[in-house]
């Protein structure tokens, strides 16, 4: 065996055509009302930041100490090639953050390290469980991981009544964020929670699958006695740009008691294009007698790409 | 001199909190220091001021500045600190307002502020950009209304009436500002193609941004062509064009530089940050400031923006004054403010960091309206301490570095004053769209002519490898491998002709990466940067990265490869795949299915993780846990578990990790590496790779096996001493030209283990 070699950065690391980061300050406390002195420990040179790189275990600490989600997000970002065991102790526990961005990126990062498997594993177990506040932590986190294996456990936790609406909601958006169409059904049946909190995000969700092409499976949200559920189904509906529930878009946008979801429908019918002619009296109604200036103005927009 | 004070009935009797600072400072030079005062204190020593000037302006404020308008954002310390953080603004919360426009007359202290986004439909709204028309008579802003989940566009007169929605949907329209023509041009994260998901960033974890234009009605919306990162902050030059900044993500680049382009979103081109012209991360916000004239007597321009790092500095910094000189080359930056820290580290108490300026009055007077905050302006400083930044506007002199208070109001951060002037309308730049083409033609008179390739040879590339970039969106779990790289796919090769030159059709609005490659089928050249351009847009340049400022004469009239015709790689998207892995069809190279039956077939029987000659071997220990990892040189496809450091997922082969390298970066004391593992692969690059070296590959172009990358030597494993017999018996082999073009071509596009041909099944 050759000579031990203790090396502080592997040799393996690319060769950059760019500066490379400045290390962080090794200045484990800050206080504010000493910034002078310390700050001017602080390096003053130019600084190329490179994508996933220049953290350190220290600066994660301090990061994570400040509370600031800015500086959690952006310390765990550069962190990403990062080689630190001990790390995973301290971010491990941001999971279960109060602040959505935190948990989000705190998963994030995980997903790139060798204990996602167990983590994964955790969630879905979390999932099974009646904790909503962990079951919704836990669908953040496998939402972030992206996994298609974790639809099913997300699946049957958006169907179990026993847990908040809220935890439901974030089961919805993770699989929707996992993106394959094998949650295409579990987020049609979210769409038609009696939930509006559930509902919304099931309708969030379709939106984010690729290849989602089944518009008419969401129509009756259209009549949810909740605005907001309705102003998601009409964006279900403009995204996908298909023909599909002209009449009911119309007649949203002519007698909805929310503007906002007047205004959308417009905008809707007018993605459609062509395919919605039908909506044009409806659509020059709205665009000259509508309450609202911006349903007005949004009417007159869709008018115009009606002939397109 | 400077302090907080109560005013009344500056806005229809609505009580504000201002803090007046009426005192000046030095950029960087000294604390401006801040002093309770009563507004009657302040009165006073404006009258001094009125006494320099004809009018209730701030003094120094040029006479023909009678009133400026601004943007008030709740004052924060998160949210923002990402150069591209644009829609996470936190407004409209139980106990917090919202972000308003509004106007500053005269723009002093106890100037009279009037809001102009009033109306009820904007309460507790955040409004995140805005621009005056041309004739300064109209008012267009992105803004997220309370209550939605997105930032959509508005206009209005500009005195705050007629509020109009242009417009709408579940994707966020950012940075509007007015392009000649009556057109608004924006960013959005709106699907560009349909049915294909917008890309995410190089984390892969926010949808970008890209580019768009539409009519002042919102009507007629042009999506742009796509960079495979975030475009933001758009300002529009006196010619026409429009200068970005452009987040840059290919391998190992990572920064924000600027970049320009008609405001009919063609020919997008580097303006600012590379090639030596920048020192810092990222510029962003930048502003028209003057027009000069370069050595041949050209117009180029000067602008001033923010020099900043990517994170944590919640989009402020220095200040540079920029001059273009038309040439990302000759670009030159002038540093107004020296003290000011161009990085992520805490800005100092007096020093602090700007926002943003607009240039006010005669230009060579170096005066702005700007946005300054003092004190440490980062994130993490600010988290710890639980306080926000406090941006206010000053009059600054670029000159002297003076700067005097305009305006502040604690609660809001006050950004992007622009002063209410009519300005001339510049002509519409656009180049030349051929109607009904669907394709982007792409090509160069001589490639040989370059300023980033000064050793290119001509003749010493014979072809022009085109790739198209992307990233996660299509459906891939995490990252394409451990290199950096975007996800690649090859669009095709086409021949550089005897001039030099070379043309291709390629698909519109798909970021594009190119490549020169010699006869070896290697990259000569890469040029690490994506580029795109819209169906019908042509794009020739002189050069691979030329000079543009110098003339380009063809001869006698055209190029070869204009005569020969642009050769075709648009195909649809749909079969953007390999067919087989063969040197005409293959397009992406997966490494478990093309690389890996080659590695079998001919390596792993003796690069079999056994401990023979042949299999090095070094061990990682993770000093912070106090575990260790034997790494040994292995071939073979199985999944390999790396136990050591969490860096890794196990979903890479063990032949995966012993070319490429585990990729790691270490902290420091952090590693110890026993023994001394080699990097085979250098990700983008496969004629530096030690592995290509080794393997020798044969002239591929044309194709004649016995001329080799290296005269003389034999390829391995011929190479090998003692005998030419397999240890699991066969004789050995060397590559065959299609076998060792896969692995070349797998290395210059990132050395990436996933691509289309392997992903997960959408």
């Amino acid at each position: 065996m050759s000579t031990p070699k203790v090396m502080a950065r592997c040799r393996w690391m690319r060769r950059s055509t760019q500066p490379r980061e400045v290390r962080p300050m090794k200045i484990r406390k800050i206080w504010i009302a000493l910034p002078a002195g310390l700050l001017a420990l602080s390096p003053l040179l130019p600084m190329n930041a490179q994508a996933g790189r220049g953290s350190s275990p220290a600066a994660i600490k301090r990061a994570i100490s400040s509370g600031s989600v800015d500086a959690i997000e952006a310390e765990l970002e550069r962190a990403e090639h990062l080689v630190c065991a001990s790390c995973v102790d301290d971010i491990r526990p941001l999971i279960d953050n109060g602040n959505e961005k935190v948990r989000k990126v705190a998963a994030w990062w995980l997903a790139r390290r060798g204990v996602r498997k167990a983590i994964a594993t955790e969630m879905q177990t979390r999932l099974g469980g009646s904790d909503s506040t962990l079951a919704r932590n836990a669908a953040d986190v496998l939402g972030e991981f992206r996994q298609t294996s974790a639809i099913s456990s997300l699946t049957t936790a958006l169907k179990n009544g026993g847990l908040s609406a809220e935890a439901r909601a974030h089961c919805a958006a993770a699989i929707g964020k996992i993106g394959h169409l094998n949650g295409e059904t579990a987020l049609i049946e979210a769409a038609g929670n009696a939930d509006a909190t559930v509902a919304s995000a099931g309708l969030t969700g379709l939106r984010s699958l690729r290849g989602f092409s089944h518009p008419a499976a969401i129509l009756s949200a259209l009549s949810s006695s909740d605005a907001n559920v309705r102003s998601e189904a009409v964006y279900v509906l403009g995204h996908v740009k298909m023909a599909v529930g002209v009449t009911e878009l119309m007649n949203l946008v002519a007698t909805d008691p929310s503007a906002d979801v007047r205004k959308r429908a417009a905008w809707a019918l007018g993605e459609m294009g062509s395919g919605a002619a039908a909506a044009s009296q409806t659509l020059s109604t709205a665009a000259t007698s509508d309450a609202s200036p911006l349903v007005r103005s949004i009417a007159q927009v869709a008018l115009a790409k009606l002939s397109h | 001199m400077g302090g907080s004070n109560v005013m009344r009935g500056q806005h229809e009797g609505e009580t504000m909190r201002r803090s007046l600072a009426t005192g000046s400072g030095r950029t960087g030079a000294g604390p401006v220091r801040k002093r309770g005062m009563r507004i009657a204190l302040a009165a006073g020593s404006l009258l001094l001021a009125l006494g320099c000037s004809n009018d209730n302006s701030t003094p120094g404020i040029p006479k023909d500045i009678t009133s400026v308008i601004f943007l008030q954002r709740l004052a924060r310390n998160d949210g923002v600190g990402n150069v591209f953080d644009y829609t996470s603004y936190r407004s409209g919360e139980p106990g917090h307002p919202g972000g308003r426009l509004v106007k500053l007359e005269p723009p002093s202290p106890d100037g009279k502020l009037t809001v102009l986004t009033g109306d009820a439909m904007f309460e507790r709204a955040d409004i995140m950009a805005w621009d005056l028309s041309f004739d300064a008579k109209m008012v267009v802003f992105s803004a997220r209304l309370q209550g939605a989940n997105r930032y959509h566009i508005f206009t209005m007169q500009v005195d705050g009436t007629t509020p109009r929605q242009i417009t709408e949907g579940d994707r966020d329209y950012i940075y509007p500002i007015f392009v000649p023509g009556g057109r608004i041009f924006f960013m959005t994260n709106e699907v560009v193609e349909p049915g294909t998901p917008q890309f995410t960033d190089e984390y892969e974890r926010q949808v970008t941004a890209q580019v768009g234009t539409m009519n002042l009605d919102g009507t007629a919306v042009v999506l742009g062509p796509r960079n495979v990162s975030h475009r933001v902050a758009p300002t529009l030059l006196p010619d026409g064009r429009v200068l970005i900044t452009e987040w840059r993500h290919l391998g190992d680049v990572n920064d924000g530089h600027l970049r320009i382009m008609n405001a009919d979103m063609t020919a997008v081109r580097e303006a600012f940050g590379g090639e030596g012209s920048g020192s810092f991360n990222s510029y962003l916000k930048a502003r028209y400031v003057k027009t000069k004239k370069n050595a041949a007597g050209k117009d180029t321009y000067q602008v001033v923006t923010i020099a900043t790092s990517r994170d944590m500095t919640l989009q402020s910094g220095k200040l540079l004054l920029v001059d273009l000189n038309e040439t990302e080359k000759a670009a030159t930056a002038k540093d107004m403010t020296p003290q000011v820290p161009g990085g992520r580290e805490p800005s100092l108490q007096g020093v602090g960091r700007y926002y943003d300026a607009e240039i006010v009055g005669n230009p060579d007077d170096e005066l702005f309206v700007a946005s300054w905050a003092d004190g440490p302006v980062q994130s993490e400083i600010l988290g710890m301490a639980g306080t926000n930044p406090d941006f206010g506007l000053y009059l600054l002199n670029g000159k002297t570095g003076q700067r005097s208070p305009i305006f502040n109001d604690s609660t809001y951060w006050d950004v992007q004053a622009r002063p209410v002037k009519a300005r001339t309308e510049p002509p519409v730049a656009s180049s030349p769209i051929m109607q009904g083409e669907k394709s982007f033609t792409i090509g160069a008179l001589n490639v040989f002519d370059s300023s980033i390739f000064p050793n290119l040879m001509p003749g010493s590339a014979v072809k022009v490898r085109v790739m198209e970039g992307f990233s996660t969106e299509e459906g891939f779990p995490d990252m394409f491998g451990l290199s950096e790289f975007d996800g690649h796919s090859r669009l095709g090769e086409v021949p550089i002709y005897g001039d030099g030159s070379f043309a291709a059709k390629v698909p519109a609005n798909v970021p594009i990466h190119l490549q020169l490659i010699d006869k070896f089928g290697m990259s000569a050249a890469n040029e690490a940067v994506w580029f795109s351009g819209r169906a019908g847009e042509e794009r020739f340049c002189g050069g691979c990265h030329e000079d543009r400022g110098k003339a380009t004469v063809v001869a006698p009239g055209t190029t070869q490869a204009v005569q020969h015709g642009a050769l075709d790689l648009d195909t649809p998207r749909a079969m953007r795949q390999s067919t087989s892995y063969s040197y005409e069809n293959i397009r992406g190279v997966p490494w478990d299915l093309a690389i890996q039956p080659v590695l079998d077939a001919k390596c792993a029987d003796c690069h079999d993780g056994s401990n023979r000659p042949g299999n090095p071997t070094y061990t990682v220990v993770d000093m912070t846990t106090n575990t260790m990892q034997q790494f040994t040189f292995d071939l073979r496809g199985q999944k390999m578990v790396i136990n050591v450091g969490e860096r890794m997922t196990g979903d890479f082969t063990a032949s995966y990790i012993s070319l490429v390298g585990l990729e790691m970066e270490f902290g420091e004391n952090q590693v110890m590496i026993i023994g001394e593992p080699k990097q085979y692969v250098e990700a983008g690059s496969a004629v530096t790779s030690e592995l290509i070296k080794r393997l020798n590959p044969p002239q591929r172009f044309p194709l004649d096996t016995n001329i080799r990358l290296r005269p003389g030597v034999l390829p391995h494993p011929l190479d090998l001493p003692g005998g030419t017999t397999r240890p699991g018996g066969g004789p050995l082999e060397a590559l065959t030209p299609e076998e060792y073009y896969r692995l070349i071509l797998n290395i210059d596009m990132g050395a990436q283990f996933y691509f289309r041909e392997n992903k997960e099944a959408p």
